[in-house]
């Protein structure tokens, strides 16, 4: 009596929990980097408020606007620049006039206050990335911000990891274009067969040798 | 072994009384049925899955953008006759840059009697290479909108 | 007893085994995600108009090696408009001006030049077109001055183009007008068939 003697479902509850402890430790471990590579956390495909909700797809889809007539900077600069108010009423000083959706931009017009718009790709403070390079050397806007111009509302194409820019920069022969389809935004890179990206990369001299997945590359 | 979890089972909760009496629990853990459904809930996963797909497969209908799922040929067989306002943005959108770049690229009169003619933009650019750029416009603006 | 429970025992350890887990708390940082610096476009509390962005001072002189008074900069000489570029026209100079044109102009004006853009289409606008006796017989440098001071209702656009893009988009408008208004007995025999009719 005096024994100290374990009831018989013991053993069951012996592996129970250890079985459920291995499902416990992997299922939150595959939580988390589910949550990590979800859209809640890398804001893929999330579109944010916006003071006025544009639409690439009816400006650039709909009415072709180049990328360039808005993002004017961004063969000549790290920032593809952001439209000032000026741009949006060189417009919209004509058409759609009266439309309340055009309110702040009209606001800001006349007040000289800046319409704030919220970011949608924002990297990190530590990270040097530069349009007019990318765009140079036949990147097309579609190969990071995916098909912009179908998106009603924006959102983020690539959730923006490390893992992907190095992809690209290891084998730029994947996404490489030629130049003059850089703001096509339905060209596909793939569609030229992989001698001719080859070519293309050794053409815009973009180094194959390692030095493009070098830190300070991006890390400055 | 059988024989003595049966005769457990049947005295109820607390330890068989060979247990008892060797001091320590003598019978050893069935584990199987704990296995096997562990290797049922990964089972199950699968077949949700594949029945799933399957049903999705069955119902015919795979999540689409409805926003402009007509190609712009059928749209334009679809548009009632003219006069209209605008149907289709893409439609009037694509017909504008293509009519303008036909005119870009073909040869064609613009005025037969007065000998006026249009050529292509890169005919036209080695012709003013060639003749520079003076020539064209020396005038003075006459009312240029000031 | 006490001095036994000083010494290293590993239930005790294994009590305060958690600790180092706390390192990770301490990886949430966030500072140099968002670093004490301004980037493009964000915003400021630091300047009365909120911007991180400033602009330049009055009467400001943009760092090139033409005088802001040059042909270069102002489409002008000695006051007149100029009749001629300030750089060398080559082909190269209208392809850049074709891709600038069709980028910021044709929106409106059209790709051919006629009035005829998408969003002047849409927008129900009454552009002019760039073929007419006016605007073909007026100095080169008057588009560059409409492209940068704008006219009526059109907007400035040297905020967007830089004054060497402007003077190409000038060139360009050039070639557009040459090609829809070509003296027939100007081309060859071979593009004479082309055109049809005769």
């Amino acid at each position: 009596m005096s024994a100290q003697i374990f009831p018989r479902n013991a053993n069951a509850l012996v592996w129970v929990s250890i079985i459920g402890l291995v499902l416990l430790i992997g299922g939150i471990v595959a939580a988390l980097v589910g949550l990590y590579l979800s859209p809640w956390y890398t804001e893929v495909g999330v579109a944010k408020e916006q003071p006025v909700p544009f639409s690439h797809k009816h400006h650039v889809d709909q009415l072709k606007i180049d990328c360039r007539y808005c993002h004017a900077t961004v063969e000549r600069a790290a920032h593809a620049g952001f439209p000032s108010t000026d741009t949006c009423m060189s417009c919209h000083s004509q058409v759609w006039t009266n439309s309340p959706l055009l309110q702040p931009v009209r606001d800001s017009y006349q007040s000289g206050e800046s319409v704030v718009w919220n970011r949608i790709y924002d990297l990190p403070d530590f990270v040097y990335f530069n349009h007019s390079v990318h765009v140079a050397k036949g990147i097309g806007c579609a190969s990071c911000h995916g098909r912009i111009d179908q998106q009603h509302l924006t959102a983020k194409a690539q959730p923006l990891y490390m893992g992907w820019c190095l992809g690209c920069h290891r084998n730029p022969e994947d996404n490489v274009r030629p130049r003059d389809e850089v703001f096509n935004m339905a060209f596909d890179p793939r569609s030229l067969p992989l001698e001719q990206r080859v070519a293309l990369v050794a053409e815009y001299q973009i180094p194959t040798d390692g030095r493009l997945t070098n830190c300070y590359v991006c890390h400055r | 072994m059988s024989h003595g979890h049966g005769h457990g089972h049947a005295a109820g909760e607390g330890a068989a009384p060979e247990s008892i009496a060797a001091g320590y629990e003598l019978a050893d853990t069935r584990a199987r049925p704990l296995v096997i459904g562990t290797i049922s809930v990964f089972v199950l996963l699968v077949v949700t899955a594949i029945l799933m797909g399957v049903l999705l497969l069955l119902a015919g209908n795979a999540p689409t953008d409805l926003s402009n799922t007509l190609n712009p040929t059928e749209v334009a067989r679809q548009l009632p006759p003219e006069p209209r306002l605008e149907q289709n943005p893409n439609v009037d959108g694509d017909r504008l840059l293509r009519e303008a770049t036909e005119q870009l690229e073909s040869y064609g009169w613009v005025n037969e009697r007065e000998n006026l003619a249009h050529i292509p933009i890169e005919r036209a650019m080695e012709l003013l290479v060639e003749r520079g750029i003076a020539p064209f416009g020396t005038g003075p603006a006459q009312g240029s909108g000031q | 007893m006490e001095s036994a429970a000083r010494t290293l025992n590993p239930s005790r350890l294994a009590r305060v085994a958690w600790i180092p887990l706390c390192l990770l708390l301490a990886a949430c940082h966030i500072d140099m995600y968002d670093q004490p610096r301004y980037t493009a476009n964000q915003p400021s509390d630091f300047f009365e108009d909120g911007r991180a962005m400033r602009p330049p001072v009055p009467n400001t002189v943009p760092m090139t090696d033409e005088p802001p008074d040059s042909v270069m900069l102002t489409g002008r000489a000695n006051g007149e408009l100029a009749v001629e570029l300030p750089m060398e026209l080559t082909a190269e100079l209208l392809e850049r001006g074709q891709t600038r044109y069709n980028a910021y102009c044709a929106p409106c004006h059209g790709l051919a030049g006629d009035g005829n853009g998408v969003i002047a289409y849409r927008g129900g606008i009454q552009v002019p077109s760039l073929h007419n006796d006016r605007l073909r017989t007026v100095q080169v440098g008057y588009f560059f001055d409409v492209i940068t001071n704008g006219i009526n209702r059109m907007y400035s656009y040297a905020n967007r183009i830089p004054p060497e893009d402007r003077w190409a988009v000038a060139a360009y408008v050039r070639a557009l007008q040459l090609s829809q208004n070509v003296d027939a007995n100007d081309l060859t025999a071979e593009e004479r068939q082309q055109l049809g009719g005769q």
